[in-house]
């Protein structure tokens, strides 16, 4: 498996309360040449996460004993920068939208396959510079095209909203061509002002929120794939500047 | 002198008197007896009255009997006697019939408006029995539409629960996958040996039982099971598919679920998928009731009493207050919030309960909420219903 060159090294946290998915979980991760702690609920999970050096964290949603939100809170709190994969059994307690706002760098939906699981960490575990600059697959994609006054303007107005891995855009004409789940988009995102010009790549749709819902305008919520030459260092910098929790922000409000 | 001479002896005159008299006098005394055993017979009004007319009459006939006897005979005087004694009961009945009079008019008068009573009465029975007809089609509407409520409600409570029973089953089919998975990489590596083939198989069909126990227990959603037979089913067993539709849900919530050992061997006749709905509704509140303390448990606890299965629910809440108390049980009372109940829950698993001949009661003096349904060991006979 060639394509899973991040993992050898990289130390791992599993937390599921289920022992026949945690066990082998933990011993393919193993295999790969990671080394693996394990932890039965967020509460076990934390401490672990405190008192180790962890790169990822891989954790169920609701377990006995310290579900994985509070977890992922506590994580998130303590240190932004430690990604967590959230596994969820599709109808959740808590939406997609709040995972990913809290924080959560990727959702895995039971039942997943290892292949599934393996390159979503491996994935993770390549910092946004590498990640975002490699090659685009070619595919068919919709295709999202705006223009604002500036960043702080189109945020101002609710229709945009940056996070660290991706983008909250409020619906528009094109939303037909972007409103399902997982599907993979291109965009061009121009700004007339401001230390950032342009947002332009390629992403996938992580979420949908077809109406007004909640205080939140409908919109999508987009993970950065690639981003262009143009414009990728200068999004890393603001991404940097912004020091914010959200993955990819539910709203234009990314606190 | 016989009185026979003043007819001059003509036989016809003579016959005429004697045939006449004699079938007046037969006539009287026959129409006093009749009188005499209708009396008898039927209580009449006025009958004292009746007697009376009755002797008057019988008097009147011994009169014109007396008449034929002179015909030959000259006893006068007996005749005059006999007269006498006739005159003084047709005084006496003429006098007492007169004073009776006023009476008999009222008597009359009350039974003709009686016959309006009846009359009267007859119309409105027959209104009532149209009314009692409009109703029955009502209530065959009105049952019509609660089975619709009932089955809403039913639908709702599995759309509360559909989180809930896909992680049920979307976790145990992550094992599955994750170890099939497993299986196929080290076949593909040449390294699966028989005996972890042996083991992964075994696991991956318990976890599989799993998601078949979860099934099982959403047939208490899949039909109505009013129409299911009457069976004897093990306790442990209607509980046990309750439990595998919420107990997750329970533990991943940290919401303690104690089970009192049950009986062994402990049956109950009944429709199960209906009574598993009871216990599963009664747990999903105990549950909702239960989740925003901070001392969170439920208990169940099921216990035969003679001819009777105590199933009974309790959790760590403080009771219900008083006010809502009389409410708790009625269709579409709820203390839920908006979307999250249809407060029909209660008031249909009572009505399951009821319909097996059994009860479903909050404990009032209990120190915590406490709901215990009390079902009869042996099945009633019921409507079905």
């Amino acid at each position: 498996m060639t394509h899973l060159q991040q993992l050898k090294g990289k130390t791992l946290l599993i937390v599921e309360d289920e022992d026949d998915l945690r066990e082998p979980l933990a011993m393919e991760f193993e295999s790969l040449g990671c080394k693996v702690f394990e932890a039965r609920n967020g509460i076990e999970g934390f401490a672990i996460v405190s008192a180790q050096h962890i790169d990822l964290v891989i954790s169920d949603i609701r377990m006995p004993g310290g579900d994985g939100i509070e977890m992922l809170k506590k994580i998130k709190a303590k240190d932004f920068h430690v990604p967590v994969v959230m596994l969820i059994t599709g109808f959740s307690d808590m939406s997609r939208e709040e995972t990913y706002h809290l924080g959560a760098e990727a959702i895995l939906s039971k039942p997943f396959e290892l292949d599934e699981i393996e390159s979503a960490v491996d994935r993770l575990l390549q910092s946004t510079q590498v990640r975002w600059a490699q090659p685009a697959p070619i595919c068919e994609r919709g295709h999202l095209e705006r223009a604002f006054k500036s960043l702080p303007g189109a945020a101002a107005e609710g229709m945009l909203g940056l996070g660290r891995g991706g983008l909250f855009l409020a619906r528009g004409k094109d939303e037909n061509t972007v409103g399902t789940l997982n599907r993979l988009v291109s965009f061009h995102i121009k700004f007339e002002e401001g230390d950032l010009l342009l947002i332009e790549g390629t992403g996938t749709v992580r979420w949908v929120r077809s109406v007004d819902a909640g205080g939140f305008a409908a919109g999508v919520g987009i993970e950065f794939d690639t981003l262009s030459d143009q414009c990728r260092n200068d999004v890393l910098e603001v991404v940097r500047t912004l020091r914010t929790k959200a993955y990819l922000p539910r709203d234009s409000q990314n606190s | 002198m016989p009185h026979g001479h003043c007819y001059l002896w003509k036989p016809g005159l003579v016959w005429t008197h004697v045939i006449t008299d004699s079938l007046i006098g037969l006539a009287y005394v026959a129409i006093s007896i009749t009188l005499y055993a209708l009396i008898r017979k039927i209580r009449l009004p006025f009958s004292t009255m009746v007697l009376s007319f009755g002797a008057f009459i019988a008097a009147c006939g011994v009169t014109h009997f007396m008449e034929v006897w002179n015909l030959w005979r000259a006893d006068y005087w007996t005749a005059g006697l006999v007269k006498s004694l006739t005159a003084i009961a047709s005084v006496a009945t003429a006098v007492w019939l007169a004073k009776l009079a006023p009476q008999i008019h009222q008597v009359f008068v009350s039974s003709q408006l009686s016959e309006q009573r009846r009359e009267a009465l007859e119309l409105a029975n027959q209104v009532l029995k149209q009314r009692t007809d409009e109703l029955g089609s009502m209530n065959l509407a009105l049952a019509e539409q609660q089975k619709l409520l009932a089955h809403s409600a039913k639908m709702s409570a599995l759309g509360e629960m559909a989180g809930g029973i896909a992680h049920e089953i979307n976790s145990p089919l992550g094992i599955i996958t994750i170890r099939a998975n497993q299986l196929e990489r080290l076949q593909a590596r040449g390294a699966l040996s028989e005996d972890i083939l042996a083991r992964e198989a075994a696991l991956i069909a318990s976890t599989a039982k799993r998601i078949g126990a979860i099934i099982q227990g959403l047939r208490a959603f899949a039909r109505e099971g009013a129409n299911d037979p009457v069976e004897t089913k093990l306790v442990v067993e209607i509980v046990e598919d309750a439990l595998v539709l919420c107990q997750t849900r329970f533990k991943s919530n940290d919401v303690q679920l104690e089970i009192e050992a049950i009986e062994e061997g402990l049956t109950l006749e009944c429709r199960s998928v209906q009574i598993t709905q009871v216990v599963l509704n009664l747990l999903a509140n105990a549950y909702d009731a239960v989740l925003p303390l901070v001392e969170r448990w439920v208990r169940l606890i099921v216990r035969r009493q003679d001819e009777w299965v105590h199933i009974t629910v309790v959790d760590s809440g403080a009771g219900i207050s008083l006010e809502i108390q009389p409410k708790i049980m009625q269709p579409f009372f709820t203390t839920k919030a908006l979307g999250h109940g249809t407060g029909l829950g209660l008031s249909i698993s009572k009505g399951l309960v009821e319909a097996h001949g059994g009860t479903l009661t909050l404990e009032t003096d209990a120190p915590n909420t406490t709901f215990v349904a009390r079902l009869p060991f042996r099945a009633r006979k019921t409507d079905g219903k």
